[in-house]
């Protein structure tokens, strides 16, 4: 008998997600097995049985009032604070008159605010466009923020970001030197109510996107920049050739050569991409860390990992580089050849040179923040 | 203004209790929890003009909540992961005492634990339907995952704790006896 399917049913009934057909087989097994009646009448008074809601004591409110008063008074209007501080949150509970009076200040104090706020941003306007907000982040040290419109921005070493002071305006243009992870937020224009886009600038490519998860690689140094989509879609425009949009789908991984010129896709003409030298630009399919896994090498770092798939040593360098904030000398050119791959999570320099040197034979010397290898 | 101010806060009254469980879910401190609620609040003053725009304004709630969450933990946590899957979360899934839903102390104190053992993810899934009484589209909004996801997370916490139920037995058996179940069959239509 298939019990669990009567409890799927039950769930979507419980839920109010069941259709009318799903309704009406859930009846239908319940008349065939009356044995599951008794637990499922349970199960539904469980369901229903709900904390009794209690009123949301009116404190709440006031203290949440306060500070919102703090909130909006904080930028423009400080001498609104000292007042508003003074007035204690227990009195304003127990006489109704002064939280009335303390809403009409409030509401006063806010209307307030919002003038001056207008007033100023009508006259300030065209001043306000130059002024930038820079993060950025130094070799050795990562940083996660959130940027105002709710998206989260994991920064990688070495890197940074700039954005516009009014940056929540009809556009989310963001300037991006090295890598980060976006997690971008839906936001809807509040004029037109359509989305707003949330566009990446970096060297070589514009990535424009609405709502999603992707990581991007754009370091100064680097000979491609990379875009790794988790989730959503993107859409790539390529500086040498504006007219070329390329969507990436989830999974899949753009990598571009810094100095482009033409466009390849691995997924379809995989042979003449080999035929080629070095394919300006590359589509391919992301490698899970593990199968099944939704972990994949682009994006291990966010979570502290340093990985390498299958990577060149040229390239794993200057990663290690900025993860630990070291500069590596190479006496051998040839090493630059070998592929490394494999994930270290909170290793030392130290325990990541070994176990590299072991794996593949080179030989290494830590002296201060300079490596070398031979 | 004033009618503004008496929209608001019966806005907040409204969802303060389901975003303050939602919160407490992921900070899991109180305090916490209620200035976060106060935050989404602030934000929602900040935004009110342009509300008519918000094509679900729970959904929206649930989603700056969500998102200040994050932040909170980011900052105050030691160790902050990012996923749902591998945070640590404080569900709150109410039940009735014993004599409402027609079942023993013990059987309680079973679900109970059933519920705790389960996914944090498929809990807070569970508890944001089950308390909150959102669809399943609202929830994959707000967590960003497939409604699929939900519906089968809910199906499977339905399907946990209903296996932790007794089975009802139709002629009284020794063994049924002996289970210590004591089931009080309050409705004769069973």
């Amino acid at each position: 008998m298939n019990e669990e399917r009567v409890w799927l049913l039950l769930s979507l009934q419980l839920s109010g997600e069941a259709t009318a057909e799903e309704l009406e087989e859930y009846n239908a097994l319940l008349q065939q097995y009356p044995e599951l009646g008794m637990r499922a009448e349970i199960m539904r008074n469980i369901w229903h049985s709900k904390q009794q809601s209690l009123p949301v004591n009116a404190g709440n409110f006031d203290k949440h009032l306060q500070r919102l008063s703090n909130h909006l008074a904080a930028p423009a209007l400080q001498f609104d604070n000292d007042q508003a501080d003074n007035i204690p949150v227990v009195e304003m509970n127990r006489h109704r008159r002064y939280k009335w009076l303390w809403l009409a200040a409030g509401a006063a104090a806010c209307a307030l605010v919002f003038f001056l706020l207008w007033s100023n941003s009508e006259k300030s306007n065209i001043k306000a466009a130059i002024a930038k907000n820079t993060i950025s982040t130094r070799p050795g040290s990562k940083s996660k923020i959130e940027l105002p419109d709710g998206t989260q921005v994991w920064l990688n070493a070495d890197s940074k970001l700039t954005y516009d002071q009014n940056f929540l305006g009809n556009t989310r243009e963001v300037n991006l030197t090295g890598e980060a992870y976006f997690d971008v937020a839906h936001a809807t224009s509040l004029k037109t109510g359509q989305r707003i886009p949330f566009i990446i600038h970096t060297s070589s490519i514009d990535i424009k996107v609405l709502g999603t998860a992707f990581n991007v690689r754009s370091y100064p140094g680097e000979k491609t920049t990379e875009t790794a989509l988790i989730r959503g879609s993107v859409e790539v425009t390529l500086h040498n050739s504006p007219d070329k949009k390329i969507i990436l789908k989830p999974d899949e991984k753009l990598v571009v050569k810094n100095d482009n010129a033409t466009i390849i896709n691995n997924n379809e003409q995989q042979n003449e991409a080999v035929a080629e030298e070095e394919p300006v630009m590359m589509l391919s399919k992301m490698q899970p860390y593990k199968k099944d896994s939704a972990c994949h090498y682009e994006t291990m770092w966010v979570k502290n990992k340093l990985a390498f798939e299958n990577e060149s040593f040229e390239r794993v360098l200057p990663e290690i580089e900025r993860w630990y904030n070291v500069t590596f000398v190479v006496k051998d050119e040839s090493l630059k050849k070998l592929h490394f791959r494999g994930v270290f999570e909170n290793k030392s320099l130290n325990e990541v040179m070994e176990a590299l040197s072991f794996s593949i034979k080179f030989h290494y010397e830590i002296k201060g923040d300079q490596v070398t290898v031979w | 203004m004033y009618e503004d101010m008496q929209a608001y806060h019966a806005l907040y009254n409204l969802f303060f209790n389901n975003l303050h469980r939602f919160c407490f879910s992921f900070v899991k401190s109180s305090e916490a929890a209620e200035e976060i609620v106060s935050d989404v609040f602030i934000k929602l003053w900040q935004i009110r003009n342009k509300l008519s725009e918000i094509e679900n304004l729970k959904v929206y709630l649930y989603q700056i909540a969500k998102n200040f969450c994050l932040n909170y933990i980011t900052r105050h946590f030691k160790n902050p992961v990012a996923s749902l899957d591998e945070m640590d979360l404080e569900t709150m899934i109410s039940l009735d005492n014993p004599e409402e839903l027609c079942i023993s102390a013990d059987i309680v104190n079973t679900i109970q634990q059933t519920i705790k053992q389960l996914p944090p993810q498929c809990r807070l899934i569970f508890q944001m339907v089950k308390e909150d009484g959102m669809a399943y589209r609202e929830v994959a909004d707000v967590l960003q995952i497939s409604v699929l996801t939900v519906r089968n997370q809910v199906a499977i916490a339905t399907r946990k704790v209903a296996e932790a139920l007794p089975a009802y037995v139709r002629n009284q058996k020794p063994e049924a006896g002996s289970q210590k179940l004591k089931i009080k069959n309050r409705k004769s239509d069973l």
